[in-house]
């Protein structure tokens, strides 16, 4: 740590030492301008060629500059201008007048360690996404705003409540149960995009959120191990590098922009409207109707009579002002009519973003700040999330050799969130499940505020059956969290001679987050049976990482035709963090919800250190400009791994061949540009913290008859780890035609990850259950596709991108198959897990089916192949491990279409994603409770479906589909989770933006550079054969586990309409 | 600017960097919130061994046996488990092997060990004797199971298979080892409130070793009737009254601690099997009904009774007993019984089922003040049920005889897992009748004699036995 320091300082002094600078005799002056339009150009740089002897324009475009004699030559350049050239001679004034370069800039991008390249020299697959498409697609999650427009990269946003997780993946999983998140990197600062899992009770956001789309200049997507090589071990899946905004030498601008907006639910379940609420058709339900608002003897199922026997007797009582329901057909009295509770519930919900930002900078500094402001209700009533944002950024040019960048962001966000699916509490699980004869508002106009809708007179809840009343659960039970975060770094650039640059850097990533989880003293979550009567728990944890940086970096051209780059660079990262948690349980008074009223209080704590430190070089080789051969190699250090292997390197090398240059084609008409690129790579992963050995931990947390007890862990750590190790290749091609009008970029890789470090399962009789071990490998290939087009290009624009990606991602040869990987967010009926020559992620079951003529260890379900019933037509059951499904989608395109005429611009894009299975719980769960719209038919009597008897015979004994059946071989409580399967494809309109931009002339009376206004909808359609809710939900969030829905959130669509101003 | 400086700045830059290579980041993976073997002590081993070992044979021993012999019924989870459909694969989904051998039998090993360190007797002692509990209890469901090189994974890291027939003479041995350890006053430190069963009173320990010893000799009936005497023998220092009932007390109020019974009343994951509610409620009145069970639902629809745990066993600070009294008396009934005849077993018959009631039936459980769980019945009064059943010797037939008194052996060790070593051992006793009479498998199917080997063990042990082609194979003991 110290040390690390060191480098910083060793910068500095070595600045201060350079700024001796040699004798000059002559001063000269001048102004540059632009030789169109005849304005002042600022930063333009004007050098003594050969030395570091320069300087730059002002806002005016003067300059001035002190130089050793009048034979020397100047060189006045400018990004984006064709370079001038002046030998000084007897002239002391100049005015230089720069014409904009008119061939195509090449194009560059930000690659690893901040590293700018033109895009020509890489020999792996990365890809941009651009400012306004980030902002203009109206996500609060940065990660959600890449979705589709990126090959190679898949996002699943977790729900659509307010600051929901989302989970990115970068050419699948190269790990069982490690890292498989991409590197999030801030102006060359690695951050922490943990978290996002989500329980059986909450969801979570991934802390990437915390990015303010707003303060973003530029992203670019790092897809290969090729690419991250310098990264290392961090980047071993891929990275996210986001450029943010710097001020501009030059005239101070102000940029406004504020977005008003609104969210919709956009897909939900279809329940029936045929049955009441009760057992089987009985009526005893409706004798007992006051005993199933009792915690734990109600009768939460909807298999009572059908509405059309059903009248209301007309003396109204506390649970419906129309009266009790009565079996009869009396004319006089009023019919039974289900209410709309769901369709109530979920109410449009406003959203707002204002930014603003002042930057600029003159001769030797620039500064950028910018104050940002976001606030998102939920669809469920008093769920939000709130984001503030304060950056600084600023630039010294110090003296000729030394820059200093200092740069510091602070967020604060908030969020109230409410229970998820799977809890006694959550609004989610009340309304899908319970029976619709009740009124969860109890005819309130106003139910979010009203108390009369669920609270009785007496202070006892008005809940349907078990479940909390949804109004109540919004306002009594909401977990909230709030994060404070500042990322920060300094920066010192040093450039003592003009092929050579060092540069050292320090950057803390620093959040403290705080959150607070309630169950107030009526909640159904304290049923009666349940261990407490009320809850809280307050956690806190606060995490700082810490890098440093230092990059030596030399580009030369050594001849006319080759060009070497050289870079040395050295990393330390280390993360420590500390989680506190306590749990109060069973509040003594009502209303008083604060751990010093619990009776009972249980703690928590963890603390993770991590370290981490790299040495790497790159050595690039140049030739003509079209052959670029690269190589890396780095050497890591960890603390996570055992102390005798605590070190390791991984090679890389990469070639780009721009053939077109060598055919001279730069003319052709019909090819403009063709590359090939060509890498091997290698990169590590490395095992979570404190696996090395195996520890004694305390069983329980709380005192047991006074006494504190300890027992071994029962996973056997491993003193003997060697890191995972990934093996790439990957090849690619970006051609360009009719004078760069249309362009395809093909990539194909192939990956292979070794070493897998996972926790597999021994022999119990050792005393462990599991074991951490080296064990099994994983392949990854894939094929990323990424076409661009411009039909017509005249004052009507019209652009097409499109986006595709297909891949196979496998487990092989790992010792015990079909273990989980996640987390079980509250359901194992169907967990997400590996087996060996199967997908990564396949969802297991423990139970399926008979089907005629499968053999028993064939662990697939066989749609093809019917099933076998008994002697009373229901359904065999067999217990065992299957593969009931792949949540893998077979391929996913991003589809953008954009035109613009004038100041108008349109552009939608379309997602399509085909394949990818979901384990829909929910509608299981809804089936068995009777509630789902399939159970109408429940008086419906037929041989089931698909099947034959025991002898293959044709099975004619017809049964009915009623709650007996699907609690029991129907299965529909997750029982036969095959039953749960659905196809997650979809074609969605995942962004549709108009926008118009006012006439510049115009807006300049206002004191404007520009206006402009823009209406965005997102998600507006969503076409797929999913029967629950939006198939793009994950029950366990930012998590390796996908492909389930039990009862999550609902996801929306989103109306914004924005207004930005540069003044 | 002179060339030589700027190498002299490089320099610096990389000597920084070579003083950063030397890096040790030696402690940093030692986590911060966990301990090691040689700091925790035994008397923070031993109340996390019996903890383990009461939620483990009380929990997922109690609720799988019970399965199968007929007290709980499984409302969710694999729905065949109610058919006896059960495969290598739950087997492992089940985790009952893990959770003894990882648990108890893994901890108890630890403990002895440390023991034998520190040359202490007393917890030497008492981990054999719930070593012995759970590797008995391990063999009686899979048979052949491993003990010599259990838990010993670095030295044994396939452990062998050993013969049921082996495991329990060891265990006999263990047993007679663990009173040698405990009758030594001399010894080291005691035990004292970090042993939650018995508070560290070692003569309580001591009677629980004998009566576990008749308990096992019991067990191998089938194979020699020598076995009657040597349990007879071992019954004398046993327990003399409920007051040396080896039982672990769940502690209310401790939130998410919870006798494991009450756990599966809430998840609603088991219940108790309705035949066995009908059996007490209608067919016996037994006055125990109210405490093993609260049916919940309609009346009118009896298809839709939920019979959940009871109060006794189903609450947040029930208790779960490993061995009683009552279950002393019983096995002097039958050995009684064997021996000399149904008038002389009658007192002991008549001593088990009062110890019973006296243990279930007496003390409030409830929260209703107008039902007998609230203030518990009068020890009198439950003589008059004990009177109507006890009477064996007035019962001409013998297959009644010990039908009655393994039904109400039956009833009083509810949730216990011993039942389905009884009907394994006992079908001998009632000619013409297969098996225990009072247990009749469901849907007409048989009654698995022994489990699958769980996968993962088969998987991951190559000295594991191949496993057995279906459930109704026999664990030695059981076949004559």
């Amino acid at each position: 740590m110290v040390k690390n320091l060191l480098i910083v300082f060793a910068t500095l002094y070595c600045a201060a030492f350079a700024s001796a600078q040699g004798s000059q005799t002559i001063t000269i002056s001048g102004v540059v301008i632009d030789k169109k339009t005849g304005e002042p150009i600022i930063g333009v740089t004007i050098v003594e060629k050969g030395t570091t002897n320069g300087t730059v324009s002002d806002v005016d475009g003067k300059f001035g500059l002190k130089v050793s004699s009048n034979s020397v030559v100047l060189a006045i350049s400018y990004v984006g201008y064709v370079t001038v050239e002046q030998p000084l001679g007897s002239q002391t004034n100049f005015s230089f007048s720069l014409e904009e370069e008119t061939k195509n800039l090449e194009e560059v991008i930000v690659t690893a360690v901040s590293i700018k390249r033109e895009k020509r020299q890489l020999g792996y697959a990365a890809q941009d996404i651009k400012a306004d498409e980030l902002v203009g697609s109206q996500e609060t999650n940065i990660v959600n705003a890449m979705n589709a427009k990126v090959a190679g990269v898949q996002i699943l946003s977790s729900s659509g409540s307010p600051g929901a997780a989302a989970r990115i993946r970068i050419r699948g999983n190269s790990s069982l149960t490690q890292n498989n998140d991409p590197l999030f990197v801030i102006d060359g600062i690695p951050i922490d995009n943990s978290g996002g899992e989500s329980t059986r009770t909450l969801e979570s956001s991934n802390r990437a959120i915390d990015i303010n789309p707003n303060d973003i200049e530029s992203m670019s997507i790092l897809k290969g191990p090729a690419a991250t090589a310098l990264y290392g071990i961090r980047a071993a899946n891929g990275a996210v590098i986001i450029t943010t905004k710097k001020g501009k030498a030059g005239k101070t601008t102000v940029s406004f922009s504020s977005s008003w907006g609104i969210d919709m639910v956009n897909k939900l379940p279809e329940l029936q409207t045929k049955y009441a609420g009760g057992n089987n058709g009985d009526t005893v339900y409706f004798d007992q109707r006051v005993n199933r608002i009792s915690p734990g003897t109600g009768n939460s199922r909807s298999w009572g009579p059908s509405y059309d026997e059903l009248r209301y007797n007309g003396v109204g009582d506390k649970w419906d002002d129309r009266g009790r329901m009565v079996l009869s057909n009396d004319p006089n009295l009023a019919r039974v009519t289900p209410y709309d509770n769901i369709n109530r519930f979920f109410v449009p919900a406003l959203r707002r973003d204002n930014y603003i930002s002042v930057s600029g900078g003159g001769e030797k500094s620039t500064y950028f700040l910018s104050v940002g402001n976001f606030k998102q209700e939920g669809i469920v009533p008093n769920t939000n999330y709130e984001r503030s944002s304060v950056k600084f950024t600023g630039t010294n040019q110090v003296n000729k050799l030394l820059k200093l960048t200092s740069s510091a962001t602070y967020t604060y966000s908030t969020s109230d969130r409410m229970r998820k699916g799977g809890n006694w509490s959550s609004p989610i699980v009340s309304l899908f499940r319970s029976p619709n004869d009740f009124d969860i508002a109890n005819g309130k106009r106003d139910p979010i505020t009203n108390k009369d809708a669920y609270l009785f007179a007496d202070g006892t809840q008005r809940q349907n059956a078990i479940f909390d009343n949804p109004y109540f659960s919004v306002n009594n039970n909401l977990a909230s969290e709030k994060i404070h975060r500042v990322i920060g770094f300094l920066q010192s650039d040093i450039q003592p001679l003009p092929w050579l640059g060092i540069m050292a850097r320090i950057g803390t990533d620093f959040n403290h987050f705080n959150d607070r989880q309630n169950y107030s003293k009526q909640s159904a979550e304290n049923h009666a049976e349940q261990s407490f009567v009320g809850s809280i728990r307050n956690g806190q944890t606060i995490r700082a990482d810490l890098n440093t940086d230092l990059l030596i970096s030399a580009d030369k051209d050594i001849s006319k035709d080759f060009n070497i780059g050289l870079r040395i660079g050295h990393n330390y990262w280390q993360s420590s963090s500390n989680q506190l948690e306590a749990t109060g349980y069973g509040y003594t008074f009502s209303n008083y919800e604060d751990l010093t009223n619990t009776q009972s209080i249980e703690t928590f704590n963890r603390d993770v250190t991590r370290k981490l430190m790299g040495i790497y070089s790159e050595a690039k080789l140049g030739f003509r400009n079209y052959l670029f051969l690269t190589g890396t190699f780095r050497r890591e250090e960890a603390s996570t791994l055992p102390r005798k292997n605590q070190s390791f390197t991984y090679p890389s090398l990469s070639l780009s061949f721009v053939f077109t240059d060598v055919l001279k084609l730069d003319n052709n008409q019909w090819l403009s540009f063709g590359k090939l690129r060509l890498s091997v790579a290698q990169v590590g992963n490395l095992p979570n913290p404190y696996l090395t050995n195996t520890f004694y931990t305390r069983n329980l947390s709380v005192p047991f008859q006074g006494q504190t007890m300890y027992r071994s862990e029962l996973t056997q750590g491993n003193p003997n780890f060697k890191p995972e190790l990934s093996t790439s290749y990957e090849i690619g091609t970006e051609l360009r035609f009719f004078k760069n009008r249309a362009s395809i970029d093909v990539t194909y890789y192939d990956t292979k990850s070794e070493n897998q470090i996972i926790p597999i399962q021994v022999a119990a009789s050792t005393g462990y259950n599991f074991a951490q071990r080296n064990s099994g490998f994983i392949t990854n290939k894939g094929l990323e596709v990424v076409v661009g087009i411009t039909p017509i290009k005249r004052d009507f624009v019209w652009d097409v991108n499109l986006n595709f990606f297909t891949y196979q991602n496998k487990v092989f040869d790992v010792a015990t198959n079909y273990q989980q990987i996640g987390g079980s967010a509250g359901f194992t009926q169907g967990y997400s897990g590996y087996a060996n020559g199967n997908n990564y992620g396949i969802l297991i079951g423990a139970s399926r089916y008979q089907r005629y003529g499968q053999d028993p260890n064939d662990p697939a379900i066989r749609k093809d192949l019917p099933i076998v019933v008994d002697s009373a037509g229901y359904p065999v059951i067999q217990n065992g491990t299957y593969i009931i499904g792949n949540p893998n989608p077979d391929w996913t395109l991003g589809f953008r279409n954009g035109f613009s005429y004038k100041g108008f611009s349109l552009s939608a894009l379309l997602d399509i994603r085909k394949g990818g299975q979901v384990f829909n719980l929910t509608r299981l769960n809804m089936m068995a409770m009777g509630t789902h719209k399939l159970t109408e038919n429940r008086d419906e009597l037929k041989p089931f479906d698909n099947s034959v008897n025991k002898d293959g015979s044709a099975n004619i004994t017809s049964i009915k589909q009623d709650r007996t059946f699907y609690e029991n071989l129907g299965g529909d409580f997750g029982n036969v989770p095959e039953r749960g399967i659905e196809d997650g494809s979809w074609i969605r309109l995942r962004e549709v933006a108009f926008g118009y931009s006012f006439n510049e002339k115009k807006v300049k009376v206002l004191g404007m550079q520009n206006l402009s206004l823009k209406f965005t909808g997102r998600n507006l359609f969503l076409i797929t054969p999913y029967s629950g809710i939006d198939p793009e939900t994950n029950a366990a969030g930012n998590d390796p586990s996908f492909g389930r829905d039990a009862y999550n959130s609902p996801n929306t669509k989103s109306y914004v309409m924005t207004l930005s101003a540069l003044f | 600017m002179q060339k030589s400086s700027i190498c002299c700045k490089i320099l610096i830059f990389l000597t920084v960097i070579g003083g950063l290579q030397s890096c040790n980041f030696g402690d940093v993976n030692v986590n911060p919130n966990a301990t090691t073997n040689e700091v925790v002590s035994l008397d923070k081993r031993l109340p996390s061994l019996e903890y383990d070992f009461a939620s483990i044979v009380g929990g997922s021993v109690a609720v799988r046996v019970g399965n199968i012999v007929g007290y709980s019924f499984y409302k969710q989870g694999p729905v065949g488990f109610n058919k006896y459909i059960f495969s290598p694969a739950d087997a492992s989904n089940i985790n009952l092997w893990g959770d003894l051998y990882a648990q108890p039998i893994n901890q108890a090993f630890q403990i002895i060990a440390k023991a034998d360190e520190e040359g202490n007797n007393f917890y030497k002692g008492i981990a054999l004797i719930i070593q012995s509990y759970s590797i008995i209890t391990a063999s009686t469901i899979w048979g052949d199971v491993p003990f010599a090189e259990a838990s010993q994974a670095s030295q044994f890291p396939f452990p062998k298979f050993d013969p049921q027939e082996a495991i329990y003479a060891k265990v006999q041995e263990n047993l007679d080892l663990a009173i040698a350890n405990l009758s030594n006053e001399t010894g080291k430190v005691k035990p004292s409130v970090d042993d939650l069963i018995f508070k560290g009173d070692v003569s309580k320990w001591i009677k629980t070793a004998y009566a576990l010893k008749a308990r096992y000799y019991l067990h191998l009936v089938k194979k020699d009737v020598a076995n009657y005497a040597k349990a007879d023998v071992a019954l004398a220092n046993a327990f003399k009254s409920n007051a040396d009932n080896c039982l672990l007390v769940f502690e209310e109020g401790v939130p998410d601690v919870n006798a494991p019974l009450y756990n599966e009343k809430v998840s609603g994951d088991t219940q108790v099997d309705s035949e066995f509610g009908t059996l007490l409620r209608t067919t016996l009145k037994d006055p125990r009904e109210k405490f093993y069970t609260i049916v919940k639902g309609s009346i009118v629809n009896p298809s839709q009774i939920r019979a959940l745990y009871g109060a006794f066993y189903g609450s947040k600070g029930s208790y779960y007993p490993f061995i009683t009294y009552e279950e002393c008396e019983f096995m002097r009934t039958e050995i009684l019984m064997k021996t000399s005849g149904k008038a002389a077993a009658e007192p002991a018959f008549r001593a088990a089922i009062q110890a019973s009631l006296d243990r279930i039936c007496t003390k409030s459980i409830g929260t209703i003040p107008t039902d007998d769980v609230a203030v518990g019945i009068p020890s009198s009064v439950l003589g008059i049920y004990v009177n109507k059943v006890a009477n064996i010797d007035s019962v001409a037939e013998d297959s009644t005889v010990w039908k009655t008194i393994f039904q109400q052996k039956f009833i009083a060790m509810f949730m216990q897992a011993e039942a389905w070593n009884d009907y394994r051992r006992t079908e001998q006793y009632v000619a013409g009748i297969k098996g225990l009479p009072i247990i009749k498998p469901r849907d007409g199917g048989l009654l698995p004699r022994k489990y699958y080997y769980p996968s993962t063990e088969l998987n991951a042990n190559p000295a594991a036995p191949p496993n057995i082609p279906d459930p109704y194979q026999r664990v030695w003991w059981d076949s004559n």
